[in-house]
Parts: structure tokens; sequence; C-alpha cells
């Protein structure tokens, strides 16, 4: 034990120091790192593409993380990220905030389009929807609130699920969908949506709960549910969730999906975007469900 | 030379003997770590949250379910915390509703009744209950207890279930429960995780009860559990009752379990089967998301502030109440 | 009247039999008993199965490959070996933060300090700092480690060149986080240990003309080894299993270490954030779409072993250690 024999304790920490200080010097041997961090609803394309690219260029690791399209802009205003995913595009005064902390202007840049689906379980026997029919679903003071108002034979309480607040998927839907007061300010969403931590959540939840509805990214569509055709507005015909309509904007509810960077890309991070652009990146982008940009 | 007769012999150098003083200098410190943990908690939850103490509208925070902390641009945000205080309480009652009796009577069989390898048996079970972490409670919730208390729950719209559910208020839909993650769920899985503590605690309490006690209603002829009814649940009383205290404390304090379980729905739940959200599951899901340093943030940070002053609030009562049972039980004077 | 002549008033009534009033006590304690007994067993019965239900939809799974590789495919597929390292230098450095510090103060608090008010207010902190929830120790984390003691870090240590140099929240954070919380245990294990020593030890030394740290360093504290070892091991339970203070102090979850060589050892350095199973366990049920039930339940099942494996441990050095008592 120590007490008795003091050379022997000490010499062993010692060791253990050194072990330490190596393993770090090791780890940080193992080559350039991209830091990306931003939209959740993208977190699962920015790990797709983080491992393709790991397999084309050894020697670069891409870190990928979520956290809402909000955390990417203050991870990039704090300097904590290279490259922010975003699923709605930047604010004024986020720009300003990132020129005001780096000193350099944002860069945007447009790698893929997305449609926001709206999402329903299988038990229920509706297909169509309009936009004005979700606006008074989904708004603070809307007024429908059950099923046999938007599909007659169909009864019961529609359950709603949502995102949380910080999620970009959370702010781009109340843009277009919430509508606005009679004193042209946005609406908010109605109290009582549940709101998942992610995009998967939200289809999930939908699929187990037959009076469920829920918005989400078209890429993250399962067996279990079933997607609503939407028109703009009621007795329209509805438009299905698609790559060709998200693109040209005959779906109502359609985004771009951006990256940006503070200030002009270069060397690793350059590398990887154009990539990105390219042909293999937007493979990658078709395997997840996104829509590319060609 | 050295003077082979002197008994004055320079005593052999120890390294640890050298350091005795700053040794035990370190030890007064270390002593004080706690103390000095503790404080430090405070001040810097309340150094993160202050800004935003002196701009917040309490009045909305307490009377007001509306929490909107991401306006759409142009509107004003909206800290109402009171559907998060509501489902934090909501959840912590059923679950001690169904722990405290749970706990008490295993508490009893323990240390009452329960023998030799049996007896032994169950405290190892119950230890081992109590280190299961509460990511892992908060994945039976979501993944085996959830769909069990959905199915339970549903029913055709019509049937005498679905009409007893509604007129009782367990679930708001005639169809049944919506979520299989709701209060329910939140409340069993917490009360399977306060009862290890509650048992171990009460087991204490009932262990400090002198012996005297028990042979004396022996001798006036009572049988086992009348001496439990009658001699040991009074004479324990206020151990058992800071059993129960910090039971609360954890089940108010519990994160990760209730963030999976209770469903993420930030509202005043009107049936026992409605999804809620607690104010620990709110600072965890949201906080990862914030800007540092802006109203959302800062809110958080109170509502930590609410959350240390309850539990360090039930934790000093309890103390106190077991500091008075050490007093007034030390057997006949 | 001769008492053993039978008497001829006829058999005598049995005064020791049961009487009705007796007979229907008797059965409530026993029903009452059986009640206490029902209430043991419907808390372990239904977690057993429950326990039973997730170990046999994980067995797909268990297979050494499991352990040995790395998460594949955003952890729909491959093996756990990211998030047990992880998890395994977040355990050592906690402890290697918390234990001197624990075992010192309950030194201070069982040797130095007997009674008196400052013994008292000292056991209401520890007793206090064991009932903070662990989301507020997550906040503490983040506002005193990350938000404080980093940027402080990062200007003595960083180069402000070379960004890669900049120390994150990561390992370090997230040990000194877990090491707060888990400051009680240590000090109440180690107190007991302490206090399990007789105090004839302790008076022997001193007749002898040791002192107080003398004491303590040759007698006490050898003899409480075995409290204190049970005490680390309730330590690196605790800090395996818990989630909320890494949330936001440093752990993550996409994130790509080497498949083999060196670095699969030494994957993290301690400035930058690591995989940990509690949070992977947290990632999988809730974040990624498309994802398997069987991985869900592997990981569950992996954590759940882990723990149990150590807390065993932990009891089992117990009974051990009581048989070996030599006092």
């Amino acid at each position: 034990m120590y007490m008795k024999s003091p050379g022997k304790f000490s010499r062993s920490l010692l060791l253990g120091a050194i072990t330490l200080m190596a393993a770090r010097e090791v780890s940080t041997a193992f080559g350039a790192v991209i830091r990306v961090k931003g939209s959740d609803t993208m977190v699962q394309l920015a790990s797709g593409w983080a491992e393709a690219y790991h397999k084309v260029k050894p020697g670069v690791q891409v870190d990928a993380n979520g956290g809402g399209t909000g955390t990417g802009f203050a991870a990039l205003q704090n300097n904590t990220c290279d490259i922010c995913d975003a699923s709605r595009e930047i604010k004024k005064e986020e720009v300003e905030k990132v020129k005001q902390v780096t000193g350099k202007d944002v860069k945007e840049f447009v790698v893929a389009y997305d449609a926001l689906a709206v999402y329903t379980n299988p038990a229920n026997p509706i297909t169509t929807i309009s936009v004005e029919e979700l606006t008074e679903i989904w708004a603070e003071g809307g007024k429908i609130t059950s099923w046999d108002q938007v599909m007659p034979g169909m009864k019961g309480k529609i359950v709603l699920f949502g995102r949380q607040n910080n999620s970009g998927t959370y702010d781009y839907f109340r843009e277009h969908v919430a509508g606005k007061t009679p004193d042209k300010k946005q609406r908010e969403f109605r109290g009582g949506i549940s709101e998942m931590n992610g995009s998967a959540e939200v289809v999930e939840n939908v699929a187990k709960t037959p009076l469920g509805m829920g918005y989400s990214g078209m890429g993250y569509k399962i067996d279990k549910v079933h997607w609503l055709k939407i028109s703009p507005k009621k007795g329209e015909p509805g438009v299905e969730p698609a790559a060709d309509v998200a693109r040209n904007g005959k779906y109502p509810i359609s985004r771009k999906l951006y990256l940006y960077t503070a200030g002009e890309p270069t060397g690793e991070v350059k590398a990887y975007i154009d990539w990105i652009l390219a042909a293999d990146g937007q493979k990658v982008v078709e395997q997840e469900g996104f829509v590319p940009l060609k | 030379m050295p003077d082979s007769t002197s008994n004055l012999r320079r005593r052999k150098f120890n390294f640890f003997d050298a350091i005795e003083k700053p040794t035990e200098w370190l030890i007064r410190l270390c002593g004080w770590s706690s103390i000095i943990g503790l404080a430090a908690i405070f001040l810097f939850i309340f150094k993160e949250a202050a800004p935003m103490v002196p701009r917040l509208n309490w009045v909305e925070f307490f009377t007001s379910p509306r929490w909107i902390p991401n306006p759409a641009p142009g509107n004003e945000p909206s800290f109402g915390a009171l559907a998060l205080l509501v489902g934090t309480f909501t959840t912590t009652f059923i679950g001690l509703m169904i722990a405290v009796p749970v706990g008490l009577g295993a508490a009893v069989y323990i240390s009452e009744f329960a023998k030799g390898r049996v007896k032994e048996t169950l405290k190892v079970v119950i230890e081992l209950l109590a280190a299961i972490p509460s990511i892992v409670w908060g994945f039976i919730g979501l993944m085996v207890l959830g769909p069990i208390v959905k199915w339970v729950f549903t029913a055709e719209p019509g049937s005498a279930w679905s009409v007893v559910m509604v007129t009782l208020h367990l679930a708001t839909a005639d169809s049944g429960a919506s979520q299989g993650t709701n209060l329910l769920t939140g409340g069993i899985i917490l009360a399977l995780m306060s009862v290890p503590l509650i048992v171990s605690l009460s087991e204490d309490a009932l262990r400090a009860v002198p012996d005297t006690f028990r042979e004396a209603a022996l001798a006036l002829g009572a049988n086992p559990w009348d001496t439990v009814r009658r001699v040991l649940f009074p004479a324990a009383r206020n151990g058992l009752l800071a059993a129960c205290m910090l039971g609360m404390g954890r089940a108010i304090g519990e994160t990760m379990a209730v963030l999976l379980a209770t469903g993420h729905n930030n509202r005043i739940p009107l049936a026992l089967t409605d999804p809620v959200r607690t104010m620990t599951a709110t600072i965890a899901a949201e906080m990862g998301e914030t800007v540092h340093g802006d109203a959302h943030y800062r809110v958080l940070f109170i509502l930590g502030i609410v959350l240390f002053v309850i539990t360090c609030g039930i934790n000093v009562a309890s103390d106190l109440i077991i500091k008075g049972v050490r007093n007034s039980n030390k057997g006949p004077k | 009247m001769n008492p053993l002549q039978p008497s001829s008033a006829g058999p005598v009534a049995n005064p020791f039999a049961s009487t009705a009033f007796e007979r229907r006590k008797s059965r409530a304690a026993a029903r009452n008993q059986w009640l206490m007994f029902s209430f043991c067993a419907v808390l372990v019965i239904p977690l057993v199965l429950i326990l039973v239900d997730i170990f046999i939809k994980a067995s797909p799974l268990f297979s050494l490959d499991y352990i040995w590789q790395n998460p594949v495919n955003k952890g729909k597929g491959g093996g756990l070996w990211a998030p047990l390292i992880g998890t395994f230098y977040l355990v050592v450095g906690s402890l290697l933060c918390v234990a001197p510090v624990g075992i010192f103060a309950a030194i201070y608090l069982n040797e130095y300090a007997r009674g008196g008010w400052l013994n008292r207010t000292i056991s209401i902190a520890v007793t206090s700092l064991a009932g903070v929830p662990s989301i507020v120790h997550a906040l503490f984390g983040l506002g005193a480690f990350v938000l404080g003691m980093l940027p402080a870090v990062n200007r003595l240590f960083a180069n402000p060149n070379n960004p890669e140099s900049k120390w994150e929240a990561g390992l370090l954070t997230a040990s000194l986080t877990i090491a707060v919380m888990n400051l009680p245990v240590i000090i109440t294990s180690t107190r007991e240990a302490l206090g399990a020593v007789p105090h004839s030890f302790r008076e022997a030394c001193w007749n002898l003309g040791a002192t107080r740290w003398q004491t303590i360093r040759t007698i006490v504290l050898p003899n409480s080894l075995s409290g204190i070892l049970t005490g680390i091991i309730l330590v690196v339970s605790r800090a395996a299993g818990e989630t909320a203070p890494i949330l936001f102090t440093g752990a993550t979850y996409f994130k790509f270490i080497p498949d083999s060589g060196w670095g699969k050892l030494f994957p993290y350095s301690i400035g930058e954030p690591f995989v940990a199973m509690s949070m992977h366990l947290h990632v999988i049920c809730t974040q990624i779409s498309k994802m398997p039930d069987v991985m869900k339940y592997g990981s569950a099942a992996a954590l759940i072993a882990l723990i149990l494996l150590v807390n065993s441990s932990a009891i089992a050095l117990r009974v051990w250690l009581r048989g070996r008592k030599r006092w």
C-alpha cells in the first residue's frame, strides 16, 4: 500500500500522468477536424455525409452534432463550429451578431431541398388537407380541434405532435402554416402540442397514435405512417410531397436546407463543402430521403 | 562518530511525517468541500440567472401556462411556467401515492417479519434496484410500460370502459389514452425509483426503535402486526416521515426518467393519462438549444433555482425531523 | 381438595386455548403479514420480469463483437466500443477528482472535528448536496466549468492561432461535474468505514506517542480501506449511469474514433467531447429515425449489465470483508 512504499506509488503516478499526456498527443494527431453543428432535421444527413466523406478522405474527421438550428448559429458566433447546418434561412440579427463577434460575413450554401410532410396514422382515412385548415388546427386560437371537422366520419380529438421550440422546423412550420393575426403579427402555435425532441420522434409517435398528426421532414417517413396531400386552399387538388414538386415550389410547404460558414471557407472545409455540392454528396442527400439540388 | 550511549537517536526521515502540517491543512480544506460545493452550486446558478431576475414577469411565471420562449419574429416571448410546475407536482404526487404504501409495507416486512436468508436477499435486491440508472428507467417507461398503459386505457368509443374512463378523468378522449408516455406512466416510474430509497431509510428508522419497545409490546400480549401498527409506527414516526420526504425530494428532482416517460407536452393535465412535462425535463430538453446569455437560457436557470430551493428545503426539513428522533428515542428514562 | 385426584366436575377447559377474539386477531395479523409480503413481491417481481424481457429482446446482439466494435451507420449497427471506452474514461477521471477530496473530507469530519456545530453543518451540507437534482448539477457544471473555467484554461494553455488546441466542453468538465455530484457518496461511505474502526485502536496509538496524522495513516486508514473501496465502487456505478450531468458538459453522440490501433484505446483527449453509454442510450431512443428496436434494447441491456456488475461486486466485497474482520 502506498504508506509502506511511497517510491512505488509515486512511480505509478508518474507513469499514469505520462500515459495521459501521450494519449492526448496521439488522439490529436488523428488529423484535421471539421466541426459541424446545427439543425436536428439535418443531423442525420450531416452524419451520413461525415461517414461517406470519411471513406473518401480518412485523414479528415467530421464531427456532426445536432442541437437545433438556433444552436448552430450560436456556435457560429462563438466560433465553436466550422460549418452550421440550418433548416431555415439565417435571420438578419443573427448575421449581424456573427459579424460583430467574428468580424466576418456569413457565407450561405444551399445544399438540398426538403418538403415538410404532414403525417397521420394509417387508421385515419384522411388523405388531403389544405393549408387553410392546417392553420386552424395548429395556430393559437384556431377553430379546428377534432377530426370530424376536417374528415367526416372520423371521430376524436386531434392529437398534435410538433418539434421543440428552438428547431428550425418549428420556426418554418410556424411561419408558413400558423398564419397571421388580424393585426399582421405572426400567430404562435396553440398550447397542448407535444414537443418532440427530434424529427424521428414525431413520426414514431404519430405511428403509435391513431388520432395523431405531426409535421416532420419528408426524409423521415416510415412504413407505419401516411402523409397527406396538401393544397393551398380548401377544395383544390392536393400535392403529395416529392422531389420535383419540392424543388419547383408546387408543394406548399417546401424549404431549402442551408450550410453557413463564417467567412469564405478555406482548406479542408472548402473541400468538404465542394464534395457535398458535387455528385457524391448529393447521392447521400437522396439516400437520406431529402431532395437533391438537381 | 555516533555516541552509542546517547538515548537521543535521530529519527529516520519519513516523507509522510514531514508533510504532516501541510497535509492537515489540506484535510481541513477538504472538510469544507461540501459546504463550498453547495455554495458554489447556488452561486453559479444564480450568477447565470441573475440578469433575468428583475426582468422576468414573476406573476406570469407562476400563474400562466403559456410557455413560448422562442416566439415568431415580432412577438414577445412568454415564460409562463404554471404547466411545468403542475406537471412536476402531479407526477410526484402520483409517484408518492404508489411509493409510500409500497415502500413502508416492504420496509415493515423486511425489518420485522423476514428472517435470515430471505431478509438478506430482499435487502440485496432493493439495493440493486436503487442502483439502476435513471436513463434505464426512462427507457423502461418509454418502451415497456408505455405500451402497457396505452393498451389498458384504450377502448372503443361508446363502450363501458370508455365511459368509465372519461367520467373518472382517467382519459380525455373517449377512445382512451392518446399516448403511452403520460402522467400515469411517469408517476409509476417515479414510484419505482423512489421506493428503494424509502425502503432503506424506513428500515433504518424502524431498526432505530429500541428492542425494549417490542419486548414490552410482546409482554402485553400483542402479536407482531399489532406491535407494528400500535407501537413501532408511532415510535418511528419521524424517521418514516423523513424517509418519505427524501423520497419526494428524489422524485421532484428526477430528470431523465421523466424526460422519456412523460410525453413532452406542456399543458395542465386534465386526466390521468394526459401527457405532461416537468420542470426538470424542460431544462434538459431546451438547454442544449439555447444561445448562452439570452432570456430563454436565463429563465431555464431560474427554473433550476426553483428546483434547487425546493429540494434543499425538503432535505433540510427532513434532516431536522430525523435529529428530533435521535433525541426522543433513547428509551425509558 | 387434592389436586392430584381427578376432579369430579368433568374435563376442565384449557386455559391456554385461544378465544374467538384471539383467533380473529391472529387471522388478521397473518393477512396483514401476507399483505406486506405482497408489497415486496409487487415491487420485485415486475422489475425482474422487465429486466428479463430487456435481456431477451437484446439477446440477438450478444457477442464479443458487440463490445469490441464501434457503432456503425449512426448506431443502427455495429457495437458499443466508443461509448464503453468513453464511459471508462469518464469514470476514471471523476474518480481521480473526487476520491482524494472526499476521503480527506471524511477524515476531517471523523477525526478532526468530532461533534460540535461544524460537524453538524457539514453533515447537513453533505445531505443537501446528495439531494440536489441531477439537472441542477448539470446547470452548475455548465455555469462553473464550461463557461467559467474553460475560458480561463484556454487563455492560459491554448494557442489563439490554432483553433484545434482550444479546449472544449469534454472529458475534463464532465468529470468535474460528476465528481461534485458524487462527493456525498464518498464522504458518507468513508465516514462509516472510519467510524467502524474501534476507538481503542486510536487510543493505543496516541498512548505510544503518535500524532493524529500518524495514527490515521498507519492504523485508521488501512483498516477502513474496505469501506472506502465500497464507496469508490458506488461512485463508479453512479458515474457510469448518469446522463443529465453530461448532457451539456461534454458528451456527444456523433463522433468517430479509430477502429484499430493505439487510437482505439486512447481516443479522447480531455478537451474534446466524448461518447458515453448513458448518452448513447438517450440519443438512440429519442433522436435517430429508423433505429431498429434491437439496438435500443441492446444498449439498455449493456448499461444495465455494467451497473449490476459493478454494484454486485460492491455488495460481494462488503460481505467478504465483513467475514474477515478481526475485531
